[in-house]
């Protein structure tokens, strides 16, 4: 069992503090969601735990570690996977090499030339590997298609496969369900239900839908102007009056009833 | 100290006229993200443009006067460069980056070697459009009338780019093309019109470079554009290209630090240490001196 | 067993095509042909770089300066060391050509490091000004010459070495680009931050493509110099650069095929224009404008000629 908790984290750009001191903390058989605004600093949130922005105040520990002084690609090693809000595959790679990618970490060009027993064992292990994991999201047919040729849900379900092809500890989902329709989000939060259980992985999802995540998750916090201003279960969120302040006028407060 | 004054003096004056060039290069960059690397040709071809007309002013009686000579050339300069960007780098708006580098580097061939056929390969020689005199002489340091016209002429040269950039309208289209094309155009602005119009004013002043730089070092020849313009590009990148007082700085110290090289060490080490210099500074300041930094969005 | 025949094959194969040259083609024909090979190695090399990990490097013609001369003083300055003979000629000729590509790959490191900091016109300057850096200070080492030129380097490279060198490259380079070992530069250069979210080490990815890049150009330039035997610093200006980046991207970026393809157009092609003597290097560079144009994504785009060792 892996600890995540982020404690009183802060960054100012240019005299604008995104994020505020905000702290959570999560288990890695849990899952949890922020919600806010458009430019509460949900992925601002995200940014600074990954280690894209480092944060000006505030710590990120994993297992009693600081992640503070990692890259990304480092903090991604120690189990730490994400998911953006604009999509970033890789356009000009197949379905298959978009998750091939997460699977390995030193470029060496050697062993792809010498191709030694050893690494031609790994490669067909990674495959297989990649295999299962495109069947338990229903992409399998797709393997061989580049992955900017995929449907925009299709691309959303590839980039958590990719996520989860690093095996982490953690998964972080940046608006995972943006731009789905109502059956595509009903498809997709079982999924990521599933995905949480067969794996048993800690889950922090940034959504703007709140009917989305009231089924989904247990815990949610609430984030405005960089600021917690609620926590809690998801029929404490509702009923909360600063929360319903944040949102008034949002077409949010009608998904509320 | 005199040789440390002489040689400073010396290095602003290759400093403006880098500076000239730079400035026409971080232009269209600014507006297109393109390196022009045809632009250092359009300075050999202001300097032959000059070459040419005052051949004519003189074999035709009269005398050459420098800001008649000054004038053509601009003019025809800002003409080629109008035309170069309407045939050459227009078709490839929408292709990647490196697609239209390529075809500015075609742009270039094209012109030194279409300038050795139409101008021969061997080097002409400026005729003397002022005399050279001494302005002041104190010991060894000088400056001489030649050196004056260069820094005053591009004085004046920069002052109206400062005025057309900051004061009219066509500067305030200039500068919202450079931030976005599409949100330009939204705004009814003509965008492919303001790209002629910068090809235009940077070509004029690479030309005003060119008959500059024939008035203190005679040598014009179909090569001459090459060494300059990958230094005055340089010097854009190091003053933090796209920026117009960047690339002044920029060429400035070039200038000055190429001449002290030169005085004090060895010539041949001369563009190998302008080289470092920059290395050096872009690792740590990896977007130039005046240039700003652009947090990508994640 | 599979691959040592291959390479057997490839020997026995090219040893015939070099005997054969010898017999029917003439020399001036070779050499163009040599050359042609050399540049494909080169644009190959830089390809890695450019094309597959998406770094912008103006300083290919330094890496290729930096393995001829170090390979030609090798086999210059290291011949009266060796015994004598044919065989020892040809050892000593291989192992100058790898400490020539081994020199320049360090170069290809210490150029990497900047890489990480700098990106696009910025990094193409740097690389820029180290070539020319590279260029001046060979221009003051007087035992290689200086700007005299180096002189007397034997004439070492024949077809045999050009096209196994040439075949060892490309298969290289593809073998490792297209397996999964290589994803991570074509990942690195769709888009650094997904990958790095990914734990790959852009950093590494980067300074890894630099080096084999430069290691490539350097055992490129030390065929160049025991083809032609005479070396200048001249040959190695920011000019030639462009003419390999030229060959990349009018073969089309992360194509190895179409930097063969570019290559050979851009080698043979100024040698059929000798016809029209004067205006050959206007027409040269009217064409490079002229595709450009019409196929901006380079002849090849991304796309590869399929070979049977493509997997889909």
């Amino acid at each position: 069992m892996s600890t995540l908790s982020i404690q009183n984290i802060s960054v100012t750009f240019g005299g604008l503090t995104a994020v505020n001191q905000v702290s959570f903390s999560l288990q890695s058989s849990e899952m949890m969601a922020v919600i806010g605004p458009n430019g509460a600093g949900k992925t601002t949130l995200f940014n600074l735990i990954t280690g894209v922005y480092s944060p000006s105040g505030g710590d990120v520990v994993l297992d009693e570690k600081s992640l503070l002084h990692y890259r990304p690609d480092q903090i991604n090693r120690l189990g730490l996977a994400r998911t953006f809000q604009n999509i970033r595959l890789f356009p000009q790679l197949t379905v298959e090499e978009n998750i091939l990618v997460a699977n390995h970490v030193v470029p060496g060009l050697w062993q792809g030339f010498i191709r030694p027993f050893q690494t031609l064992k790994e490669e067909t292990q990674l495959r297989i590997e990649a295999a299962q994991l495109l069947s338990l999201y229903g992409l399998s047919a797709q393997a061989s298609a580049l992955a900017g040729s995929l449907s925009y849900g299709e691309q959303r379900k590839l980039e958590i496969l990719r996520a989860l092809a690093t095996k982490p500890k953690f998964l972080l989902l940046d608006e995972p369900a943006a731009g789905m329709n109502a059956s595509e989000k009903n498809e997709l939060a079982g999924l990521i239900r599933k995905t949480q259980e067969q794996f048993n992985l800690g889950i922090v999802l940034i959504e703007h839908d709140m009917k989305f995540v009231m089924n989904l998750v247990p815990r949610i916090l609430v984030l405005d102007y960089g600021v917690t201003i609620a926590e809690g279960s998801p029929k404490e969120i509702s009923s909360h009056p600063k929360v319903i302040e944040a949102y008034l006028g949002n077409e949010e407060t009608c998904n509320l009833k | 100290m005199d040789q440390f004054l002489q040689q400073l003096i010396n290095g602003i004056s290759w400093g403006a006229i880098y500076a000239l060039i730079a400035l026409g290069y971080t232009m269209v960059y600014g507006v297109i993200r393109l390196i022009n690397f045809a632009h250092g040709d359009l300075y050999m071809l202001g300097a032959m443009a000059g070459y040419y007309s005052a051949r004519f002013l003189m074999d035709s009686g009269g005398s050459a006067a420098f800001p008649l000579v000054l004038l053509f050339s601009m003019v025809v300069c800002g003409l080629i460069g109008f035309l170069i960007e309407k045939l050459a780098y227009k078709p490839l708006r929408a292709a990647p980056p490196v697609a239209a580098l390529i075809t500015a580097i075609g742009v270039s061939l094209f012109l030194e070697y279409g300038g050795q056929l139409l101008f021969g390969a061997d080097p002409k020689f400026f005729p003397t459009l002022i005399e050279s005199i001494p302005l002041f002489e104190t010991g060894r340091f000088s400056m001489t009338n030649i050196q004056a016209v260069i820094l005053i002429t591009s004085i004046i040269l920069m002052l109206i780019l400062r005025f057309i950039v900051l004061k009219t309208k066509m500067g305030l289209a200039m500068r919202a093309v450079s931030f976005s094309h599409t949100a330009a155009s939204l705004m009814g602005i003509p965008v492919n019109r303001i790209i002629s119009f910068t090809f235009i004013i940077g070509s004029s002043l690479a030309g005003a470079a060119g008959v500059l730089v024939g008035l203190s070092n005679p040598k014009v020849e179909p090569l001459m554009g090459i060494m300059p313009g990958i230094k005055a590009f340089v010097a854009a990148v190091l003053g933090g290209i796209g920026s117009i007082p960047g690339a002044l700085v920029g060429a400035m110290i070039l200038g000055i630090l190429e001449t002290m090289v030169t005085a004090y060490l060895s010539s041949t080490y001369r563009d190998a240490l302008a080289f470092i210099i920059l290395i050096l500074i872009l690792i740590f300041k990896p977007t130039g001196i005046l240039g700003k930094r652009s947090q990508e969005k994640v | 067993m599979k691959r040592l025949l291959f390479w057997v094959g490839i020997i026995l194969l090219l040893g015939g095509v070099n005997q054969a040259s010898l017999l029917w083609i003439n020399p001036y024909v070779i050499q163009v042909l040599g050359l042609a090979a050399i540049h494909i190695i080169l644009a190959a090399s830089l390809n890695l770089v450019m094309g597959f990990t998406g770094q912008f490097s103006l300083g290919h013609a330094g890496f290729m300066a930096i393995g001829a001369y170090t390979s030609a003083a090798i086999t210059v300055y290291g011949a009266p060391l060796f015994p004598s003979g044919f065989l020892f000629d040809q050892i000593l000729f291989v192992i100058a050509l790898f400490v020539g590509g081994i020199v320049s790959a360090f170069f290809g490191y210490l150029i990497g490091l900047p890489s990480l900091r700098l990106k696009g016109d910025y990094l193409a300057i740097v690389t820029l000004g180290f070539g020319e850096v590279i260029r001046v200070i060979i221009l003051n080492m007087d035992f290689v010459g200086g700007a005299r030129g180096f002189s007397g380097i034997p004439e070492r490279t024949n077809l045999f070495w050009i096209l196994l060198f040439m075949v060892f490259t490309l298969r290289f380079l593809w073998k490792s680009i297209y397996s999964v070992k290589g994803l991570s530069f074509r990942a690195v250069r769709d888009d650094e931050i997904a990958a790095e979210s990914l734990g790959v080490s852009s950093t590494k990815v980067k300074v890894t493509a630099f080096v084999w890049g430069a290691f490539f150009a350097g055992l490129g330039g030390g065929l160049f110099a025991h083809l032609i035997t005479y070396l200048n610093p001249s040959s190695f200006t920011f000019l030639k650069s462009v003419e390999i980046v030229a060959m990349v991207v009018l073969g089309g970026l992360g194509s190895f095929s179409g930097s063969v393809l570019a290559a050979v157009l851009l080698s043979v092609l100024p040698e059929f224009l000798r016809i029209v003597s004067d205006f050959r290097m206007v027409i040269y560079s009217l064409l490079i404008i002229l595709i450009m144009i019409i196929k901006p994504m380079g002849l090849m785009g991304y796309k590869e000629i399929s070979f049977k060792f493509r997997k889909k």
